[in-house]
């Protein structure tokens, strides 16, 4: 696939999303950002803002097999991962046999994920990393590409689990629903409540899918880039070398390499999507946000005064200097 | 434009900038620091000149500037990084550098540099790295405070400060001098003295401009300087004039004093007139010859001199009878010295000039040094040439035509004699009397000093000491010669003689 295919091809895709999905274009963007990374991605909003219709509608649009787990707290592990089961034919005889649970797709749409316990949550951590899953000592690989979209309500704190932190960590990028505004709540009810209600068809297929995620991984990406995402992810650690002011006042924790992973993947695929074939600052510096707004761990103190993660990843994003290409004089 | 072309152009342009930026910089600052320094100048009197503000912002210009460009020259990265920045080219540049130098690898590689190129054709290197100054206005306008404070606003202090002392020390000193010098320039044009009539107007001018309000401490020594140099070189071409004519030459000037040259060519006078009588006897002769070698002894007279000479062949002619001869050898003696007599003059008169000039430097120097009592210039006596202590003859009979003393000592030869314009004396202060009431010092007759406080303003005219108090003046002068010196009692008779029938011709 060469770069103008790839244009054309997230072209389509994006059309036929916005057939169906209203307004949301940051969010979209966001989506498929992660999607292009090989990458998963949390959405986060309030009940309603259509972030189920957003993942069913991608995994039509991309021609993948789709599955949704609504995970509640009495969800079991086997119930994600499948199970061994004893099956006895008609002459009487038993063996166990896998049955593969709703993971065994290619997009994963994990509803409402932080209602199930953290023992259910966790299942999903081997087939987020690894793209496999492992029951009874035997190992199943997942079909590829493989995609897990989970969505979680932030208002709703009785019967949850905040996910772990390495679960988090296994989310390319948080990104957070907002509520449509009015002419896009308008545009729903227009597109929603009439007799025609408008149909997508799959413009790609999982083949496609990941010679996208090939050509993202050979965007060219500078030294002082790379520079720039390490001294990023760096300084949100307060006990770092160069920790930013806000994460020495407001972060426990930082973000891990894995976060700086996402960072710049996700700033080839951004670049790739902007038609450039290279890495720039402003790439990085767009997909902070999503990618490492969860990985922060926020201290008591940063609680108490209603600090945001957001806050602290844009005050860090402003502090951190562009990084100098090489050493010499400033001009 | 290729991107290796753009990054050299640019790389260029930034050490120039930078260059450029860095001298900015360092005229801020240096004229910054002049201009509080001058600022400072209200408060303590030190020595700040324009000419030192701007060589030394210019030095700092320049030293900034050469740094600047010859320490580390931006980096093709460091360029490259600079015109992504600006040109919005999203980091085409810095990645087009780890390309170059083989760092990325990619199937995309020669997209990008398709990429790249067309993204630099766009670059305009001009309008991503300017040459422009942004601090210019301000810059400009500070060298402007500058020099606009120098020009009008100097010599402004604050009441009750070291400066304020010194800046009234300075106007004082210069009311003092010009009037000096409108008096040293009337008696100079009385008498001819060309030199010292250049002088007296040059020390007019930088009096005016030391009496102004505009004036400074450094400022008048400045022009101090300058005036003694004139004085020194003015005199220089006096006594060399006066060398010709037979004056030794000592380190403070002619060993010969005018008076005791207009006392030899007084003798003269009178010999020539002795030989003009229809017959001489023969000790009147011999006493024509006695007084032609006492003549010749005279001290500071060069045995070369032409006085000398005339009056040599003048005895031989005598001894040889030949009278008529001997009268037209002492005539030209009597020329000569009379010629001596009269630079030497002018080079005393020069010599007091340049006496004034050093005693207000020095007053000025120790009000810039802090010393106290600034009146006590006002104080300090009149200058006058010296009373020489080895006069010829000093012990002689004062009746006797052959030791009779000499003239006074600067001022007229005979009572009564000399023209009006010598008698002139200085011209009365302009009074300020706008700004508050002033004192008012001067004498008003014979010996007296009057002061008096005026709360108007003075009167414009042309302000000219009456006869009297010039008199009055030289008397005072003359007193305190008599004081100070030792003169033997005839000599003081003489010259109280000579004063009082100066005061009876007076109007």
């Amino acid at each position: 696939m060469d770069v103008g295919e790839f244009h054309t091809l997230y072209q389509r895709i994006r059309s036929e999303l916005a057939r169906v999905v209203v307004g949301h274009e940051e969010v979209v963007e966001g989506v498929l950002l992660a999607v292009l990374s090989g990458g998963h991605a949390l959405l986060e909003g309030v009940p309603g803002v259509g972030k189920t219709l957003l993942v069913k509608t991608l995994a039509r649009v991309l021609g993948l097999k789709f599955s949704r787990i609504q995970f509640t707290p009495d969800l079991m592990p086997a119930d994600v991962v499948g199970t061994n089961v004893l099956v006895q034919d008609a002459e009487g005889r038993r063996w166990l046999t896998f049955q593969r649970g709703p993971i065994f797709s290619q997009i994963v749409l994990a509803d409402e994920i932080n209602r199930a316990t953290p023992k259910t949550q966790s299942a999903l951590l081997e087939a987020m990393q690894e793209g496999a899953v492992t029951v009874a000592g035997v190992s199943y690989p997942l079909e590829r590409p493989f995609f897990v979209l989970a969505t979680q309500n932030p208002i709703e704190m009785e019967g949850t689990y905040p996910l772990p932190e390495a679960q988090l960590d296994r989310f390319l990028f948080k990104l957070r629903v907002p509520f449509p505004d009015t002419q896009a709540v308008v545009e729903i009810l227009e597109r929603t409540t009439g007799a025609q209600v408008p149909e997508v068809q799959p413009v790609a297929e999982a083949d496609g899918v990941l010679r996208m995620q090939a050509l993202v991984r050979e965007v060219l990406t500078a030294p002082h880039v790379q520079a720039y995402v390490a001294r990023l992810v760096e300084a949100t650690h307060p006990q770092g070398p160069r920790p930013a002011r806000a994460a020495k006042r407001w972060v426990r924790y930082g973000a891990s390499p894995r976060g700086a992973q996402a960072l710049l993947l996700a700033a080839k695929a951004r670049a790739l999507v902007h038609g450039r074939v290279h890495v720039s600052v402003e790439d990085v510096r767009a997909v902070a946000l999503p990618a490492l707004r969860h990985r922060l761990l926020l201290n008591f103190e940063a609680e108490a005064e209603g600090i945001d993660p957001d806050h602290v990843v844009r005050e860090v994003v402003e502090e951190v200097p562009e990084a100098t290409p090489a050493a010499g004089a400033r001009p | 434009m290729e991107p290796e072309r753009l990054l050299r152009v640019a790389r260029r342009r930034l050490r120039v900038g930078r260059a450029l930026r860095a001298a900015q910089e360092a005229l801020w600052v240096t004229l910054a620091a002049g201009f509080l320094a001058q600022l400072g100048t209200v408060v303590v009197p030190y020595p700040l000149r324009l000419e030192w503000v701007l060589a030394s912002a210019a030095a700092a210009a320049a030293a900034a500037a050469a740094v600047a460009f010859l320490w580390r020259p931006p980096t093709p990265q460091l360029a490259a990084g600079h015109l992504d920045r600006t040109c919005g080219l999203q980091d085409r540049l810095s990645t087009w550098l780890a390309v170059r130098e083989g760092r990325l690898a990619s199937r995309l590689v020669d997209r990008f540099l398709e990429d790249v190129s067309q993204a630099a054709r766009g670059v305009r290197v001009r309008e991503a790295v300017p040459l422009r100054l942004e601090r210019w206005r301000q810059v400009a306008a500070l060298a402007a405070c500058v020099v606009v404070w120098d020009l009008w606003l100097s010599g402004t202090t604050l009441p009750h400060t070291a400066a304020r002392r010194v800046a009234e020390v300075v106007r004082r000193e210069g009311q003092r001098l010009g009037e000096l010098a409108q008096a040293w320039e009337l008696q100079a044009r009385a008498r001819g003295f060309g030199e010292a009539v250049k002088t007296a107007q040059a020390v007019r001018q930088v009096a005016r401009g030391l009496a102004s309000p505009r004036a400074t401490g450094d400022r008048a020594q400045q022009e101090l300087g300058g005036l003694r140099g004139h004085l020194r070189s003015a005199r220089e071409r006096l006594q060399t004039k006066a060398a010709q004519l037979g004056a030794s030459l000592g380190p403070e000037g002619p060993e010969l004093e005018p008076w005791a040259v207009r006392a030899v060519e007084r003798e003269l006078r009178e010999l020539g007139r002795a030989l003009e009588e229809v017959s001489l006897s023969p000790e009147q002769a011999q006493q024509v010859r006695r007084a032609l070698s006492r003549l010749q002894a005279t001290g500071g007279l060069q045995p070369a001199s032409p006085a000398h000479r005339a009056l040599q062949q003048a005895q031989a002619r005598l001894q040889a009878g030949d009278r008529g001869k001997a009268r037209e050898d002492v005539r030209r003696a009597q020329e000569a010295l009379r010629e001596l007599a009269r630079l030497l003059e002018e080079e005393g008169m020069l010599a007091a000039h340049q006496r004034e000039v050093e005693a207000s430097s020095l007053s000025i120097g120790r009000a810039l040094q802090g010393a106290p009592d600034p009146e006590a210039v006002q104080q300090r006596p009149l200058a006058y040439p010296a009373v020489p202590r080895n006069r010829p003859g000093a012990a002689a009979n004062p009746e006797d035509p052959e030791t009779r003393p000499w003239d006074g000592p600067q001022y007229g030869l005979e009572p009564g004699s000399g023209h009006v314009t010598d008698k002139l004396g200085p011209a009365t202060p302009r009074l300020e009397g706008h700004r508050r009431p002033e004192s008012l010092r001067g004498q008003a007759g014979e010996g007296k000093v009057y002061s008096a406080r005026l709360s108007a303003p003075a009167s414009t005219g042309p302000a000219r000491t009456p006869l009297v108090r010039v008199s009055a003046r030289v008397v005072r002068q003359t007193d305190e010669v008599l004081r100070a010196q030792r003169v033997p009692g005839s000599y003081r008779e003489w010259v109280r003689e000579y004063f009082a029938g100066l005061a009876k011709s007076g109007p």
